[in-house]
């Protein structure tokens, strides 16, 4: 009998590890609710992103010769998410209310933002959250464009702003080098 | 109508006690309360009362759910097919632990067993369409990030980042970093 | 699959408001228990189905569905059903006549009263009660969850304010004896 209870509760404690699920991304310090978008539902063009741990793991093994060293980009980015909805005349409003809200939100906790336009026809806010060790655990973005999207982008995990720039360039996302020489033109 | 030495509320005063109470009254219903409980003691009392109410209800705490019941949902659900048998089994043992030991300890090994040699490398968990509408939302989101630095006057606040600047950018993310890390 | 990844997300995000509500509507750990896991099994039945934007309010209005499916299922465990009492704020006038230490109610307030009179209060003024107080859904979602009017839900929540002030003055009252 005793040695039927330790080998069940061997094999209890092996399978309750087995059975371990990664931790859950909600409860990262970079994470962000950025509420309930239902209200929203009814807009034209809709997009919702949520990419975690487990589907930015597969990303990153499909290295190949255009895109090398993906894995060390997104090495340590524990969730993409993002929702995009088309503005219309309908939630507009709303919209901007929820950016406001989200504003309020980060600002009054361990937030930082770096990033702030405010004008009639866009707003734009970038939030980053720190560890102690001065590191960016966390990235969100919030963004208005009139007679054009309203986006909220959260990006957990360990962020270094060049690898967002770089894995942008990877995923056809026009090549930023030539915005420094128009740029040095401009001034 | 209220007398001063009445203990009569009215219907909508007490309403309205409630909603500043827990928060949620407007402004000048706020107001009113506000006005009336310095005038009215037992108007102070009540509103006093349901506030300690408030206050108690909103300090609940949440309960957390036990991490074996999802990962036990989680697991069953995770790439296999739903009439999955052993999904069956470790549904049944989660749910309703009603199995003498040794059987349970029985049902534990052979699950461990066929799980422990069976679970699929993590790429096959999804389709090629699937990675490849993973990729293109991966760029989606990410455009938005840059888009946001590369079309915006930006004033950037550095004394977040241990540097003490103050000076209009418009550049992308990369430069970004360059100028504000050196990296 | 890639609706594993949005299932486990869900699951992440609402699991304990799940929980917590069962709770409260069976006042029961493990039949609690029972409710949200069922209602995780749905959320997965339904992955590709329901637009993923109203999951929030699909998620609650299955646990809500599913509690009172099982509430009435087993009625006889809950057969206590406080009615609603529609002269409360006289009769709250008439107990403020009584002697109330406003030091026994606070003791009272501060102990576990608290949550035992939100469970004994009434299903229907329960659930938005919960729903709004202790989960912080807005009027319009839980409206939706339930499927009442905007109206009914801010009814039932003032209902629930003035009974729970009533419970707990019971209470008080009971415990001063």
């Amino acid at each position: 009998m005793n040695k039927l209870i330790i080998i069940i509760t061997t094999v209890a404690l092996l399978s309750i590890n087995i059975f371990a699920q990664s931790t859950d991304v909600t409860k990262e310090p970079g994470y962000v609710d950025f509420g309930d978008f239902t209200a929203f539902e009814n807009s034209t063009n809709v997009t919702e992103v949520i990419l975690d741990e487990d589907l930015l793991s597969v990303l990153a093994t499909m290295s190949d010769e255009s895109n090398p060293n993906i894995m060390e980009i997104l090495n340590g980015i524990k969730l993409v998410k993002a929702n995009v909805y088309e503005i219309n005349d309908e939630n507009k409003d709303q919209l901007k209310e929820r950016i406001n809200e989200i504003d309020s939100k980060l600002s009054n906790t361990k937030w930082k933002r770096i990033v702030k336009t405010k004008g009639e026809d866009e707003i734009a806010n970038v939030y980053i959250k720190l560890n102690n060790d001065k590191k960016i655990i966390g990235l969100a973005v919030t963004n208005f464009e009139k007679g054009g999207e309203a986006a909220f982008v959260n990006i957990v995990g360990n962020i270094d702003l060049s690898t967002i720039g770089k894995l942008g360039k990877k995923f056809g996302i026009p090549n930023l080098e030539g915005v420094n020489e128009d740029n040095e033109k401009k001034e | 109508m209220l007398e001063k030495s009445s203990n009569k509320i009215d219907e909508k005063m007490l309403d309205k006690i409630i909603a500043v109470a827990y928060s949620d009254a407007g402004l000048y219903d706020r107001m009113v309360v506000w006005i009336k409980a310095r005038r009215y003691p037992e108007i102070k009392k009540l509103l006093d009362e349901y506030k300690l109410t408030a206050s108690a209800v909103h300090s609940l705490d949440e309960k957390t759910l036990s991490e074996s019941m999802v990962s036990s949902v989680k697991k069953r659900t995770n790439g296999k097919t739903k009439s999955d048998f052993i999904g069956s089994i470790i549904y049944s043992f989660a749910s309703k632990p009603l199995l003498s030991a040794s059987t349970a300890g029985i049902i534990i090994l052979a699950i461990v067993s066929v799980l422990l040699f069976s679970n699929p490398p993590l790429q096959q968990k999804y389709t090629k369409a699937e990675i490849e509408l993973a990729q293109r939302q991966l760029g989606e989101s990410l455009a938005i990030v840059n888009k946001v630095f590369q079309n915006t006057e930006i004033k950037i606040d550095i004394d977040v980042l241990a540097k003490h600047v103050s000076k209009p950018l418009n550049k992308g993310l990369i430069y970004l970093n360059d100028y504000l890390i050196g990296g | 699959m890639l609706q594993s990844s949005k299932f486990e997300y869900l699951i992440d995000q609402h699991k304990n408001k799940i929980f917590n509500y069962s709770l409260y509507m069976l006042r029961n750990h493990m039949d609690a228990e029972d409710i949200t896991q069922e209602v995780m099994v749905r959320i997965w039945q339904n992955i590709n189905k329901f637009n993923f934007l109203a999951a929030r309010s699909w998620i609650m209005r299955t646990t809500h569905n599913l509690c009172i499916d099982y509430l009435r299922r087993n009625k006889s465990q809950y057969q206590r059903e406080l009615s609603i009492d529609d002269n409360l704020s006289e009769r709250i006038e008439d107990k403020g006549n009584a002697v109330m230490p406003d030091e026994a109610l606070n003791q009272i307030l501060l102990n576990k009263n608290i949550s035992h009179a939100i469970e004994n209060l009434p299903e229907r003024l329960k659930s938005p009660f919960v729903l709004y107080e202790l989960q912080g859904f807005k009027y319009k979602e839980i409206s939706k969850i339930l499927d009442v009017t905007l109206n009914t839900v801010k009814v039932n929540i003032l209902r629930a304010r003035k009974q729970l002030q009533k419970e707990l003055k019971i209470y008080a009252r009971e415990e001063l004896k």
